[in-house]
This record gives C-alpha cells, structure tokens and sequence, in this order.
C-alpha cells in the first residue's frame, strides 16, 4: 500500500488544508472560521427564566442562595451518565475492568474516580499503618519500611499515562469493527498525576549487588499479583507512588502504594505494593508467561514486550459522539507513547487519502496523554475520519492491517493501531 | 572648637561602618556555616532533586519536586527532624559508591535512611515466588491421584471437567498443536512454558474464592493432576522440589525475549 499523499501546508487559515474540510490547526484561534457563523449556529432553546422585582432576566439559580459546602466534592448530578463503565463476572467479581469514558471527558488528566480498574481478584482493604514494603533478594542489606518512614522520603511528582497491555484490543481482534464507543474500545488508559518516590532511592538504600538485573514486584492483593521488571528501568523513571492528582491513592489504584512504570504495559505497575526482590533474570510469573504476551504467526509468542507503542484515537467524534449538521467542528483526541513525547498528529477526513496536522495541547509530557484539536467543516457528506500520532523516537501509528500482519489470528495485547471513524450523511459515526 | 562637629561626625560615621560590616559579618557567617550543618545528616539531600532524567531531550514541564507530605511528628521540620533523629545511613557500601561514581554518571537522590532491617526468617515467611528452576519450591509431594480429588472439590467449578473449561471458563487443558493454527488455543497444555509458575500461580491465588488455602501438598497433586490430563507427565509422577523444575513443558521453547527490544524492531 503505498503511502497516504501529505496536502501541502498552508498558512491561508480557513481555507482546507487537507481534503474534506480539514482547516488549519490555528484556525479557530485568528478567525479564519468567521464565515461558518451563519451556517454552524447552533439554536439556544431551554434557558428557564424567572421573573424578579427589578425586571431583569435571571435563571432560577440566581434568585435563591445555592447549598452550602460539603465535606468532599462530587461531579453535578446532570454529569451522571459520565462513569466507568465494566461487564460483571458473576463468576469472579473482583476480576475483570472497568473503562474511563473518554468521549465524555476533555483535557487530559483523568479524574480519580474515572481512573480505569483491572483487579485479578478484587479491590483489597488495606490499613497502612500495617502495611509494610519489602525489598530482598540480590541486595546487600534487606529492608522493610513501614509508611511513616516512607512519608519523609523525597518527593516527586510527574503526569503520566497508564495503559492496560489489552486495551483497544477489541479493535485488533474483532472480525469487524467493534460497535462500540472509546470508552468500550480504548477505556484501559488514564492518566494522572503520580507523586511518590523514585524507586532507586529505595534499591540503592538496600545496596543492589552487581548480578542482579530484574526485580520482581508483587501486591499484597487476593491475587498477590506478581511481574518482573528490568532493573534498568527500575532505576531509571520508575516512581514508587503514593498519590494521584494530589490526593492518597484510591484503593482500586493500588492504595496506599503502587509502582508507576512510565511508557510501560499497566500489569507492570503491581498496585497494593507490598515486596520487591532482586533477581537475576525474570521470575516468569503467570502475567509475563501466560497472559501479556503475543502470539507470533510462526507460534512462538513475544515475551516482555513491555513499552506501549505510540498511539492516538480522536474521541470527538466518535461512535456515539455524532454530529447535528453539516458545519465546523472541532476534532479532538488523544495521543501518547510509551517511548516519550508526542511530536505530531495528522488527522484525516478523507479516510487516509489526505492528513492534516493537528494542534497539540501543551505541555506535550513524555509518556503522558496529549491533546490534539483541528477544526473541520464538515459539508453533510458521508467521511472517514482518522488520526495518526509520531513520537520523538520516530515511531509512527501503524494501521490496523499492518499491525496485525506480525502477530497470530486473534492476538490483541499491545494494539495501537489506527482507529476509522465513519460518519454518515445524517452525522452518525460508527466504527469501521 | 568649630572643627568639634567634624569629629563628631567622623567617629560616628566610623561607628556605623563599624556596626554594618558587624552585622555583614554575621550573615556572612550564617550562610558559610549552612553546609557544614547539614553535611551532619542527610538533610540536603532530603530537600534536593531526586534523580536527574538521564537523557533530557527538553526539560519536563511536568516532572516538578513535590515537597514530602509532613508526618504528624514531623510536621514543623521533617527533614530536621529526620537528621536529629536518624543516624547516617550505615556505610552504603563500596558498591553503590563505585556506581555512582565511576560507571554512571545519573544523579541519585539519597533518602533519609528508614529502612529497617529485615531478617531472613521475615523473607522466608512472605516470599512466595518460584521461578523456573524451582528455587524456593517449598517441602512436600503429591501425585495426579491425589491432585484429582482436590481438582474435584475446589477446582472444576470454574474450570470444567479435566480443566477442559467450556462455557465461559478458564481452559486450563487441551490446546496442543494450535499454536500456528488459525485459532490458537493458549492453555497450561498447549502455551505455559515453565510448569513451576503453574505451581506459583496455585499456591499464591487459587482457588480464587480463598487463595492460599491449599497446602503445599495439595498444590503439588493439583500441579500434577493438570499436568498428566495431555500426558505432560506420566499418571502416577511424583511431584516434589527435585522433580517439579525437571518437568519439560511441551511449550518451553515457545518465547521470545522483547527485553531489550531487538533492534530490528525498532522503526
């Protein structure tokens, strides 16, 4: 196949910079758009007023004091249809995931309690005045902190993603495109802001002998979930965390600590830490052996495949997220890279026939979500819109079918290809 | 007489200089001082940067030092509290010296030093992970025989008869010869390459109504009950510490390492 045309850039903002109605990146910011008034007006309708002695209009809210605090905050009860969403194992309820909605959510920080869950066997209850951290194995001096010491260690805080090795998984395995929304297709993947201490403070408090060149992290959860981690990255970005946007982290986010393993498969950032051991080589745990590897098509499987590749979907609009009218509009989506920043989006509404670059919402974080925007007219007509991310290695989003040529029939973990949204002429997007 | 006002004004100009560069002398000291205080303990190192990024391409906006939340017997002070309290960490060793002063030039933050000892009777208690070549596999036998009756009691209901799953479950057997078929089956049979993680996954999280609560025993006959169902092993093998790392996997040669991405992979 050979390589999508590129539409030459052009500073002329408000004329097409790709086909199909793609506008420059910056066009909604120096009113190259202005012409779209009329015809994108959007109709105001709903608006209560009340009437009052002075005769000016008010909505209601206006005319009676409003409830007084509260102790913890709540999103607005018209916000209530924005939840995780998850499929009951009635066999095993504490296994499976729940997704975060992000065709309901803009920016790029994940609210805690919209973080996504993957438990092996349940949410456990912890108390951290018991809870204790082990660090043994290839080690001079074997250590065990309790939380208060851990509390006086230095700090650091940084914004990072976190992925479910099988998120978008659906999408690579479906014999066809999954009638699903982002949230049921690519829900596995938040991203917050992680406070807690560099993990090699800790391994170098205990002395790591010259062969170690793995550590094995294990939970204190039901499951006493276990992965072996490559001691390179272990001292490298790794972040033993105790916070998330500011707050103790939540119980179903690995309270009250978890590992943060920037850029790498979420399985790795073993919640409810509660031991580490230094290893020469891998322990090959039933995560890294029998799940969370990829079958190849010669029948051998990829093992420690552990960096997400780079990856964007656009989440307006998307299946469920339809348009009301020909008219401009704003793509917006996310994108990331387990290998550090993002440097570009190009979006699409030709379905691949001609990119345009996107805007990208700064600060672009390695290894974190970044937002990209482009404004698009859209005329009415049927369109397949597509985004493709670059990261500061090089690497560029794959498709679909170039992705799964390297792998075996139904294999999905790692998926990050790219995602076809189609609208049709009355604006219902679906997935194809 | 009138030359009086001039001395006057000259010993108190003298006075004054004298009183300024007092009071320079002592912030002068102040500041000089500073180092040698904190050169007691790890305080410095508690207030600087934790590790430097290695390879930064351009600074990280994001990547900010978070002062440590304050412990409640800390609240005032906690890094001086920390160094009142705290000895210098014991001798950190020739090795993490030679580390980090010789081979890596990565700057490494040093904590306060609160870690605990911890004995080998503590870690014995608590490490539960058997890698491959069975170190750590506890004391104790079992036989497929056994391992059937306890597959009958805490096992089949999630995962059908002779681990055969079926209507939902967790397939456990059956699978072989898939693997480069167009519907692979990945099971314990046909994909798990080393039989001492299945006896790890047991031990620590099966069943998964009450993980933990088979003995040693009872893991082991399990391990080989699942094991003789493709005929891994022959019915009537003994599994124990010796014998379970000796069992060939019929998928052992099945995986390749990704760790450190081959560089052919990379684009």
């Amino acid at each position: 196949m050979p390589p999508p045309k590129e539409t030459e850039f052009t500073e002329a903002l408000g004329e097409p910079v790709a086909g199909n109605g793609l506008l420059h990146r910056r066009a909604f910011l120096r009113g190259g758009v202005l012409f779209a008034g009329a015809a994108g007006a959007v109709s105001v309708a709903g608006v209560s007023i009340a009437a009052n002695p002075i005769g000016i209009d008010a909505p209601p809210s206006m005319l009676a004091p409003g409830r007084p605090f509260s102790p913890y905050g709540s999103p607005a009860a018209t916000e209530a249809a924005v939840i995780r969403s998850f499929t009951l194992n009635e066999r095993a309820p504490g296994t499976g995931s729940s997704r975060t909605p992000h065709h309901l959510l803009n920016g790029t920080i994940t609210p805690n309690g919209l973080h996504f869950e993957r438990h092996h066997n349940g949410v456990p209850t912890i108390d951290p005045a018991e809870h204790r951290l082990y660090i043994h194995g290839l080690v001079d001096r074997p250590l065990v902190f309790s939380m208060d010491a851990l509390m006086r260690y230095p700090m650091e805080s940084m914004i990072r993603f976190v992925e479910c090795a099988g998120n978008s998984g659906a999408a690579a395995t479906a014999l066809n495109p999954p009638r699903n929304t982002v949230q049921g297709i690519h829900g596995l993947l938040s991203c917050s802001e992680w406070t807690g201490i560099r993990l090699a403070v800790l391994l170098d408090e205990a002395g790591i002998q010259p062969d170690a060149n793995w550590i094995l992290a294990e939970g204190a959860d039901a499951a006493a979930m276990s992965r072996s981690i490559p001691l390179e990255k272990a001292m490298d970005d790794t972040l033993l965390a105790l916070y998330q946007n500011g707050e103790a982290i939540r119980p179903e986010q690995g309270y009250p600590m978890r590992l943060l393993v920037p850029g790498f498969q979420g399985n790795l950032n073993v919640k409810w830490l509660r031991r580490i051991e230094l290893t020469n080589g891998p322990t090959h745990t039933k995560d890294e052996t029998s799940k969370y590897s990829e079958l190849m098509p010669d029948g051998t499987a990829r093992q420690f495949w552990l960096e997400h590749g780079v990856k964007s979907f656009i989440a307006r609009p998307s299946y469920g997220v339809n348009l009301s009218g020909p008219g401009l509009y704003e793509i917006s989506g996310l994108a990331w890279s387990g290998y550090g920043r993002i440097t570009r989006v190009e979006v699409s509404a030709d379905n691949g026939a001609s990119w345009a670059d996107a805007a990208l919402g700064e600060p672009i974080v390695p290894k974190a979500l970044t937002r990209f925007r482009l404004p698009w007219e859209w005329s009415g007509q049927e369109a397949v819109v597509m985004s493709r991310a670059t990261d500061e290695r090089g690497n560029v989003q794959p498709t679909r079918d170039v992705w799964r040529t390297d792998f075996a029939p139904g294999q999905g973990y790692m998926y990050n290809g790219i995602q076809n949204w189609a609208v049709s002429a009355t604006g219902e997007v679906t997935n194809v | 007489m009138s030359r009086a006002p001039g001395i006057i004004f000259g010993f108190l100009a003298i006075v004054f200089l004298v009183l300024i560069l007092w009071s320079r002398r002592d912030d002068t000291a102040v500041v000089m001082t500073e180092p040698e205080l904190t050169e007691e303990g790890p305080v410095d190192l508690v207030a600087g940067p934790a590790v430097a990024d290695p390879v930064p391409a351009a600074p990280d906006p994001a990547v900010t030092p978070a002062p440590a939340p304050a412990a409640p017997d800390a609240a005032a002070a906690p890094a001086a509290v920390a160094a009142a309290e705290t000895p210098p960490p014991a001798d950190p060793g020739p090795a993490t010296v030679v580390a980090g002063a010789v081979e890596a030039p990565r700057e490494v933050a040093r904590g306060p030093g609160l870690g605990a000892p911890a004995t080998a009777e503590e870690i014995a208690r608590l490490n539960i992970s058997i890698p491959p070549d069975g170190r750590n596999l506890p004391p104790g036998r079992g036989t497929s025989a056994e391992g059937a009756l306890v597959f009958a009691q805490q096992c089949v209901a999630c995962h059908g008869s002779r681990g055969a799953g079926g209507d939902g479950m967790v397939t456990l057997t059956g699978g072989l010869g898939t693997l480069t078929t167009e519907r692979p089956v990945k099971t314990v049979s046909s994909f798990w390459p080393h039989a001492t993680t299945l006896f790890d996954y047991i031990r620590r999280a099966m069943p998964l109504n009450a993980p933990q609560s088979l003995t040693d025993d009872q893991v082991y006959a399990v391990v080989a009950y699942l094991l003789s169902v493709d005929d891994i092993i022959p019915i009537g093998t003994v599994l124990d510490q010796t014998t379970l790392p000796l069992v060939e996997m019929p998928n052992r040669d099945g995986f390749v390492n990704w760790w450190p991405e081959p560089a052919a992979a990379r684009n």
